[in-house]
């Protein structure tokens, strides 16, 4: 073995030429395939850093007839569901939090969830340092206790070993440090840096409380628990709340409310699956066409070497020896090409993260760590054990006898390298076939999309997020007085153009639900509950924003706490519920107006919220925040110029406002749409150019397939030029050659294109998988590029000099 | 010149008949050949004739389409590839026309290549191509690679990587075909002088001159044996 391994690395030190393009096509393959799944394994494989992480799952209210699947949970529902599913080890509840951390300089602000202390149990993870908090320390009063993240501890207090015990501001209310977790913890995502207690006030464990949805609830299953058994639990709770609470048992039946569990990991990468895989699958096709390519060129070396490897066997070397040092050149050449991938990949994690690839869930965890060494390392050995056998199979079994003559020595490729050779080439232009099918298609979806109309105006607009602290501003009156002093400071700032505010923006994947009722509505038999979007605006919002008012008129400052209650509704409600109607002047009752009822004063163009792929089909109610005003706000600034540059003048606004009120999440509103589009354009970005990668190398094979033939047909086309044949026919033989292996890969690659394209099908917008204007352009650019290729051997063909081709023979 | 009387190659009724497209070649027609140890022994014949297709069916590189061949008692005709591979490192040494040395390797690893096909422990390897090195003459150029060195040098080195193996049998393709006369005396000299110490060779030749260093000469002519001709004193 030793004998043989020396033997294999001498030969391709002594062709550097081909090692070195060898191994530089395999490091581009591999280390793309290497780089990729450093992302699937960290999103889609990866456990979470808890034991038994794929024991948890998430437990959601549903309401299925609404079309809202996955809903937030009230705390009714999760004491319910603790005390009723038995299939449940432990269950948490937990809401996301923003809190001001107090400090001398400018205030900063955290992520911190409130949770109930059950969420460490269920984790199963304790404090590094201190402890988490006790049941005890989750009762109203007493929650005034806090739990920091390692990198909080370390970044905002000097890892401060004496922090257990000391007191820390959090939206201006004193806390008292009880533990700090491991480095390694962190939950849901490592953004969040604070954990505080949520304490159930008596009131919120009514059934009052019903509907308040705005908490998520995880689980931890027992072993063996079924998600059949779990669901039956949580329809016999859900029975017996219908049974219990008349009130809302005809709700319950029209919107088809109940409880859903899903695995946490699987649902928190849902959206990104499918895409992820088939970006894994299109980097494994260009890989497997780099391998070909490669294996094209082993055997075109077998060829040349095919004396060496006669004599070696004429001395003794059985088959299976040939093939092993045949194996172990392929092995080196592989593995040289996976241990530079991994340099490859080292540079390609950072390119897949400008590329957009860190927007993704759990992107975070993305990284070069032994998974992705392994990855690689199997990637190398199985592509070099397959792909290298095949050459080496070829070549241990060719005629010894007839290599060892003096016609054999200049080295001529029998039948069976040829077609081997040939096969690999339709492959390759196969499997670009497809690529170039999937990226045109991804490309087209994705231009389909930009062209979609959000039904608002993006440009120009800067946006911020604010969190003001609930005990500072308690009441409506003061949340209404800072918003006022901030938007007239915005407003006065040269360039722009109209501010306002909002509680949910557009785009930032935070939603806010409801139902509602109305006496002007009509629910027929059998059909759901009204349910709607709700959303708290200011005036300039929706001028801000540009939204399209249809009827009535929008917001006034004269719409304030001591008026009519009013809303605007979009044009979704008006034709659900009252269609060839005047909607203006109807009315809306969200739960607790009665008996001022809100007045419907105008209808707008409804809007995309979530996404552009989005078909608005849920009604949305915009509620007056002078009526309504929150905690949660998010500033909106339209301006005629680059609205980056108002960042700075938003903060000092706010300032002027509050000094201690930070900002937060400043961003304009295009990079808060694009970052939505990236789980679509950063797939379509690295498929495109592994499609351009895979159309290169595949092109490349033609070239060296045909290059070869010529120079093995040299003696051929000198006894063709002889007997008359002219350039031109000779040209025409070798170009005929090239198109037949680029007819048979591009109908091969379309068929097989077409067998998967209802996988494809089902991450495209707005364009049919089998769309014929792609799937003709993507076969003739490779089959123009093929040809090209095929046209510089077909023209050396045509310089064969017969006197000297036939000398030779 | 030690020959025994016991046969080391006998082939009894060989054919070969090779099948291109729709055509078929009687290479071999009906060979029977008897070849002792200790034999030197010619087959010579035209371009053609058939005797490079013997001398493949003899060193197991090609297999008759009929007939039988016993090579030291056992016959060989049906074994399996792995089979056939060891006993051509084992039992047989080959000299080529074209010397058909590895350009990549030096001469001490072309001679000694056929040893670490056989698992031979690298002590014995380098005592082995040493000996047979030094055997030829080319102990000084070990480290060199054959394209250092001469077509003459060459075949002396294609000579001891045969011999290293301590073969039953050399078989050698127009050894001096490649050669001009000097280098080609010098050559036919080092196989005389082997056949002198007990080595068995079998010399494909076209050249009358180089035949009469055997003892006998097999004369092949469109596939057949037609004359054998017995050296009472083989010249050099």
């Amino acid at each position: 073995m030793f004998a043989d391994l020396k033997y294999a690395l001498r030969g391709l030190w002594k062709s550097p030429g081909f090692t070195l393009i060898a191994i530089a096509t395999l490091a581009l393959c591999i280390g793309a395939n290497s780089a990729i799944f450093s992302v699937v394994h960290a999103i889609l494989l990866k456990p979470y850093p808890w034991p038994d992480s794929e024991k948890l799952v998430y437990v959601y209210n549903s309401y299925p007839l609404t079309g809202l699947q996955n809903a937030g949970v009230s705390i009714p529902d999760y004491l319910d569901r603790r005390a009723g599913v038995s299939a449940f080890a432990d269950t948490a509840m937990f809401t996301n939090r923003s809190y001001n951390l107090a400090s001398d300089s400018e205030p900063e602000r955290i992520i911190g969830l409130r949770t109930t202390p059950s969420l460490f149990t269920t984790l199963q993870t304790d404090a590094a340092r201190g402890r988490v908090f006790t049941d005890a320390e989750a009762q109203p009063g007493a929650d005034h206790v806090v739990v920091l993240s390692h990198a909080l501890w370390k970044n905002r207090f000097g890892a401060n070993s004496a922090i257990i015990g000391q007191t820390i501001r959090l939206n201006t209310e004193s806390y008292t440090v009880i533990g700090v977790m491991p480095e390694s913890f962190y939950f849901p995502t490592p953004r969040v840096q604070a954990w505080v207690p949520f304490a159930f006030t008596p009131a919120e464990k009514t059934d009052d409380e019903r509907g308040n949805e705005y908490s998520s609830s995880i689980a931890r299953l027992k072993p063996g628990a079924a998600l059949a058994a779990i669901q039956r639990d949580l329809d016999v709770i859900q029975a017996r709340n219908a049974e219990r609470l008349t009130d809302s048992r005809e709700f319950y039946k029209t919107s088809g409310f109940g409880g859903r569990v899903t695995g946490f990991l699987e649902q928190n990468v849902a959206n990104v699956r499918a895409m992820l895989w088939l970006v894994q699958a299109g980097v494994a096709a260009a890989l497997l066409i780099g391998c070909a390519n490669v294996a094209s060129l082993l055997l075109a070396r077998a060829v040349a070497r095919e004396r060496e490897l006669a004599i070696r066997a004429a001395l003794g070397a059985g088959r299976g020896r040939l093939m092993r040092l045949l194996l172990l050149e392929s092995l080196l050449l592989f593995l040289g090409g996976g241990t530079l991938g991994l340099l490859v990949a080292w540079w390609g994690v950072d390119t897949l993260g400008s590329l957009g690839f860190s927007t993704l869930p759990r992107a975070f965890g993305v990284q070069l760590d032994l998974s992705v060494f392994a990855f690689t390392l199997f990637c190398a050995l199985l592509t070099g054990l397959g792909f290298g056998a095949l050459p080496a199979w070829s070549a241990s079994r060719s005629d010894a006898a007839a290599a060892l003559k003096e016609a054999g020595a200049r080295g001529s490729a029998g039948k069976r390298t040829t077609f081997l050779r040939a096969a690999l080439v339709v492959g390759e232009i196969a499997l670009a076939v497809m690529l170039l099918s999937t990226a045109g298609l991804l490309v087209r979806s994705f231009e389909k999309l930009q062209q979609e109309n959000p039904g608002f105006t993006a440009s120009g607009v800067i946006t911020a997020r604010l969190s003001l602290p609930d005990a500072k501003y308690d009441q409506p009156a003061k949340r209404i007085a800072f918003a006022d002093a901030t938007l007239t400071r915005l407003r006065a700032l040269p360039g722009v153009k109209a501010v306002g505010l909002t509680d949910v923006l557009p785009f930032t994947g935070n939603n806010s639900q409801g139902s509602y009722s109305s006496p002007d509505i009509v629910v027929a038999p059998g059909a759901p509950s009204p349910h709607g979007q709700q959303r708290v605006v200011d005036p300039g919002y929706f001028k801000t924003l540009g939204l399209t008012l249809l009827r009535g008129r929008l917001f006034t400052e004269a719409d304030t706490a001591t008026t009519q209650k009013v809303c605007v509704i979009d044009r979704v409600l008006a034709d659900r519920y009252w269609p060839g109607q005047d909607p203006i002047g109807k009315r809306i009752d969200r739960g607790s107006d009665a008996p001022n009822l809100r007045i419907v004063i105008g209808v707008v163009a409804p809007i995309k919220f979530q996404s552009l792929e989005e078909d608005v089909k849920k009604e949305t109610l915009y509620h007056p925040f002078a009526q309504n005003a929150g905690t949660n706000l998010i500033l909106v600034v339209k301006t005629d110029g680059d609205p980056t540059l108002l960042t700075a003048a938003v903060r000092e606004a706010v300032r002027s406002a509050d000094p201690e009120q930070p900002v937060f999440d400043i961003r304009t509103m295009q990079q808060r749409m694009d970052e939505v589009a990236q789980s679509r354009r950063a797939p379509m970005l690295l498929l495109s150019l592994f499609s351009g990668v895979a159309l290169l190398l595949a092109v490349l094979g033609v070239y060296g397939v045909l290059a070869f033939s010529v120079a093995q047909r040299t003696s051929e086309f000198g006894v063709r030029l002889a007997l008359g044949a002219t350039a031109g026919d000779i040209a025409t033989l070798v170009l005929r050659q090239g198109a037949r292996l680029v007819l048979l890969g591009v109908g091969a690659g379309l068929a097989a294109y077409l067998a998967l394209s209802f996988i494809i099908g089902k991450l495209l917008y707005g364009i049919a998988a089998t769309d014929p204007a792609t799937l003709v352009l993507a076969p003739v650019v490779l089959a123009l590029a093929a040809l090209l290729a095929s046209w510089l051997p077909a023209r050396r063909a045509t310089r064969v000099n017969p006197v000297e081709a036939l000398r030779s023979e | 010149m030690t020959t025994d009387n016991s046969s080391l190659i006998k082939l009894e009724s060989v054919t070969k008949v090779f099948l291109t497209d729709e055509v078929e070649t009687h290479a071999l027609s009906g060979i029977h050949m008897d070849i002792r140890k200790g034999e030197f022994v010619s087959i010579a014949g035209p371009s053609g004739c058939g005797k490079s297709t013997l001398l493949s069916i003899l060193g197991l590189l090609d297999t008759p389409t009929d007939g039988t061949y016993v090579l030291n008692g056992r016959p060989v005709q049906g074994l399996t590839l792995p089979e056939r591979a060891r006993i051509r490192n084992r039992e047989i040494g080959f000299i080529f026309q074209s010397f058909n040395l590895i350009g990549d390797l030096t001469v001490y690893e072309n001679v000694e290549l056929p040893l670490t096909y056989r698992g031979m422990p690298s002590n014995e390897r380098k005592q082995r191509v040493t000996e047979a090195l030094e055997k030829v003459g080319m102990g000084h150029r070990a480290k060199h690679l054959p394209s250092q060195l001469s077509g003459g040098q060459q075949q002396r080195v294609a000579v001891a990587r045969a011999l290293a193996g301590s073969p039953a049998v050399l078989l050698a393709d127009e050894p001096t075909g490649n050669l001009d006369s000097k280098n080609g005396d010098a050559v036919m000299e080092l196989l005389h002088s082997l056949h002198k110490t007990g080595s068995t060779i079998v010399m494909v030749t076209h050249d009358a001159r180089f035949a009469r260093h055997s003892e006998r000469t097999i004369h092949v002519f469109d596939g057949r044996v037609v004359e054998e001709q017995v050296e009472s004193d083989p010249t050099r």
